[in-house]
């Protein structure tokens, strides 16, 4: 009798930055016990924040945070891509170019001087130029998911995002709706995973974490109008994003 | 033989309390950021018996946990160690007080579906070591609708204990045999009941369905065939705009009992468990198979799969509706989907 | 009492490649005990845990005639099939079951068959094939029509000579290649080959659900009565108890009610499935 897996040999691992606050790698490097054991069992050969620039030709995993901003980006993330087997976008900026342009800014891009003699600013999600395999959402990410994700792909099984939606979440801890107390949560239209951590903290939800599965937008902007609550103008781009990708 | 019917002071159900709680966990009502929910009772100046309407997620919580591990197990060289759960779950001993009656008959329908064919070993076994202590409404909240669905304001069975307030005392009903040991140890705190505490409570409850019934409302277990014939009314295409697919209500439902299966492992492949979650029939990965396909697909279906299974599909399963009127569903949706609207809209229609 | 949600000890006795992304495996229990307590009916099937993966349901495609194995026909498709097939023989998974219902032996007696399979849809009516092997006398006449995508995703060619012995074999396939020589088509296509009489034949179907649609509806064209066509249905079971509720089909549980039916069951669902030919 034998008890035998495939393991996989220490997969190659680098992990890049884009355009970002950089706080999803804060979220990695807060895991502290649980990332020495991770990186028992990776070969972590490029990683800018932690000081590591090995040389190698083929990456196995690819974690990149941020989102492109710029040309040179634009030929990284192309490069990056080339280099691995599988690539995950890391973090809301990198999953969907940043919620900040939409919510701010209520455009995709922005006409105005910045260092280094650019002069548009704009942010977009990396599958706007690569295939992403895999995606860790969420402003910043959840470090227990990435933890996740980490042994899924380790062990070869198939990550699953989270099927449940903020809202329900939110429930779960027993909260009461801010919708209710007259505030414009996306809760209801949210992927969940981040067990509804700005709820639960009296803070509405922005959707870091993208749309839930079949989200309906329209209707939450019904629920809005109709109980007088000022719809985000973010949300309103949120759904010509929709409409755009349909 | 059992005495049916007692009085206790408010005072001697403290003292009763705290004596209990040396052989018993006490889970009760308590007040959190303005919701009341059901939760661990270590001080029992916390525990707030007397509450409008009825706590934000039922007590299936305490049968059935939003998430639990069925057991755990280590994989070795040439073998495979597994620890049951259950084992746990044995020498637990709960009481469980301060639920309404909407909530008791929810559990009475649990047992239905879970102690049949199969015995689900967890809730089954949770519902052995517990003891149910229930309190009868004092007025209604806007969404009550119990009296439609013929699961309040009194109910007949599925509690071991139904307290009453009449005045500064409560009057007991002592629903079951283990209700009435509890407490035989304890005489010195109960008083016979007058009949007219027995009287003052059935005044009570008549007020309670007088209000309720103010609702023009059918009865919900008669809908069965009005529910069939309309399974392709428009209004569910209506239903389906606006519904947000947030799952709310299956989570708040104290009767909706469907959940994920999943392991978790860790780094080394070394230790393992299953779990279940509550899971949601509104959400699109609710029926996705390995090969991608979903067979809900759309919004439509997954809204009617709530409201049949309440309606219709249940009564074929275990003989009774799964909807006990406590209207949480009504409260929490976002889009105000009302059952009792759907319900009425169909039924009007005849 | 015992937990009926851990699951067994069993050890991959063996196992063989049927096509290129299916495999049969035989499976024995660790424990002698559980050896002997295992009966199943054709059609029924298992729970299976590949220890720190998951479970999966699999319906059991042989060994009805062994001792001390059954066999489990999978393809692999998710975490749990993929993991399953990384394990070598001798590894160990955990079983429940069998569970569900299977297809209606007792109503099939002195009748005569129509087995149509699709697929890996042949899996569960393999132990059919096996049963009326072993008490040949107790059925009247027993067709297989069986189709699959090309003749490499035909599984059990190894036994269809076999077969050919005591029941009618057609084959078809959707696509054929140089070496095919048979029909070419969906299964339906083998109607024309076939005299059955329709008040003294059950029908029991099993495959993907369009090609249940089409069956279903031929089926009732050349005049099968509602209450002597049966089908195996595939959805999400995760308990395999009633409980979980994923795989309710109009409110009947696939895993507790079926996973055969009979039509006049599936008929009157309220949620329309394609297998009902409607």
């Amino acid at each position: 009798m034998k008890m035998s897996y495939e393991r996989n040999t220490k997969p190659k691992v680098g992990i890049f930055t884009l355009s970002s606050c950089e706080g999803c790698i804060v979220q990695i490097l807060n895991l502290e016990e649980t990332l020495l054991e991770i990186l028992e069992h990776i070969d972590l050969v490029d990683c800018r924040v932690l000081g590591v620039k090995h040389v190698y030709d083929k990456l196995d995993i690819a974690f990149v945070e941020g989102c492109v901003m710029s040309k040179e980006e634009e030929e990284e993330i192309k490069k990056i891509r080339e280099k691995t087997k599988i690539l995950v976008a890391l973090g809301d900026c990198a999953c969907s170019g940043g919620k900040f342009m939409m919510k701010d800014f209520e455009i995709s891009e922005l006409r105005v001087s910045l260092p280094g003699g650019r002069e548009v600013f704009r942010a977009d999600p990396i599958d706007k130029f690569v295939k992403v395999n895999y995606y860790l959402r969420g402003c910043p990410i959840n470090r227990e998911e990435f933890v996740e994700l980490v042994k899924d792909l380790l062990l070869l099984r198939l990550f699953k995002e989270s099927p449940l939606s903020v809202c329900s979440e939110c429930i779960l801890r027993e909260q009461e709706c801010l919708i209710d107390q007259g505030y414009p949560c996306l809760g209801p239209i949210t992927r969940g995973g981040c067990n509804a951590v700005c709820p639960y903290n009296n803070k509405i939800c922005y959707g870091c974490r993208g749309l839930s599965e079949d989200a309906n937008i329209d209707s939450l902007i019904n629920i809005f109008k109709r109980r007088g609550i000022p719809v985000p103008p973010y949300l309103l781009s949120l759904k010509k994003l929709v409409i755009s990708k349909r | 033989m059992l005495t049916k019917f007692l009085i206790i002071s408010k005072q001697n159900l403290i003292h009763l309390l705290e004596k209990l709680s040396k052989k018993f966990v006490i889970f009760g009502p308590k007040k959190q950021n303005g919701n009341i929910i059901i939760d661990k009772i270590n001080d029992l100046s916390h525990l707030v018996l007397e509450y409008e309407g009825r706590s934000l997620i039922p007590p299936k919580k305490f049968f059935l946990p939003p998430t639990e591990v069925l057991f755990e197990y280590e994989i070795e060289k040439d073998n495979i160690k597994i620890w049951d759960k259950l084992v746990e779950l044995k020498k637990q001993k709960r009481i469980l007080i301060g639920i309404k009656p909407c909530d008791i008959s929810s559990l009475n329908i649990l047992d239905k579906v879970f102690i049949r064919e199969f015995h689900d070993p967890y809730v089954t076994t949770r519902r052995q070591n517990t003891i149910i202590v229930g309190i009868t409404c004092e007025t209604i909240v806007d969404t009550c609708f119990c009296v439609f669905t013929d699961s309040g304001p009194l109910v007949r069975e599925g509690f071991d204990l139904l307290l009453t307030r009449i005045d500064e005392s409560y009057l007991v009903e002592v629903g079951s045999e283990k209700g009435g040991q509890l407490i035989s140890k304890f005489d010195e705190l109960f008083q016979p009941a007058p009949q007219e505490f027995i009287r003052a409570r059935e005044e009570k409850m008549e007020s309670l369905i007088e209000k309720i019934s103010s609702l023009v409302l059918p009865n919900f277990s008669e809908m069965y065939d009005i529910m069939v014939k309309n399974f392709h009314h428009e209004i569910w295409k209506e239903l389906s705009n606006q519904c947000l697919s947030c799952g709310k209500c299956n989570f708040v439902c104290p009767t909706c009992y469907c959940f994920d299966v999943y392991d978790d492992v860790d780094l080394l492949l070394k230790h393992g468990k299953r779990i279940r979650r509550w899971d949601s029939c509104h959400f699109l990965s609710f029926t996705r198979v390995a090969s991608g396909e979903v067979f809900r697909k759309e919004r439509e279906t997954r809204i009617k799969q709530r409201i049949y299974h309440k309606l219709v599909y249940s009564v074929n399963d275990i003989g009774v509706i799964s909807c006990v009127g406590c209207g949480r569903c009504i409260n929490v949706c976002p889009a105000g989907i009302d059952i009792r609207e759907i319900v009425r809209e169909l039924w009007r229609g005849e | 009492m015992e937990n009926p949600y851990i699951p067994k000890l069993a050890i991959i006795k063996d196992y063989r490649d049927e096509t290129p992304d299916t495999r049969t495996f035989q499976v024995r229990f660790k424990d002698l005990e559980d050896i002997k307590k295992f009966k199943f009916n054709p059609g029924q099937f298992v729970e299976l845990t590949v220890f720190g993966y998951g479970e999966a349901p699999f319906s059991i495609s042989g060994g009805i005639d062994k001792e001390d194995y059954f066999e489990l026909t999978i393809r692999k498709m998710g975490t749990v099939t993929s993991a399953l097939f990384r394990m070598q023989r001798g590894s160990i998974i955990g079983i429940r079951g069998p569970l569900g219902r299977g297809w209606p032996i007792e109503k099939m007696l002195g009748k005569d068959i129509l087995i149509i399979g699709g697929g890996i849809g042949i899996a569960p009516l393999r132990p059919v094939i096996h049963y009326i092997k072993l008490h040949r006398e107790k059925f009247g006449k027993v067709i297989l029509m069986y189709g699959a995508r090309t003749p490499k995703d035909l599984l059990y060619k190894y036994e269809f000579d076999d077969w050919a012995k005591f029941i009618e074999v057609h084959l078809t396939v959707d696509c054929g290649d140089e070496t095919w020589k048979g029909r070419v088509g969906v299964v339906t296509v083998l109607f024309d080959e076939i005299e059955v009489i329709p008040e003294k034949t059950i029908a029991l179907q099993c495959g993907p659900p369009i090609m249940m649609h089409f069956v279903t509806k031929m089926l009732k064209k050349i005049g099968f009565p509602d209450e002597n066509i049966y089908l195996s249905l595939e959805r999400l079971m995760k308990c395999g108890m009633g409980f979980c509720g994923k795989c309710t089909i109009s409110g009947t549980y696939v895993c507790r009610h079926g996973p055969v039916f009979c039509y006049t069951e599936v008929r009157g669902f309220l949620e329309k499935i394609p297998e009902a030919g409607e």
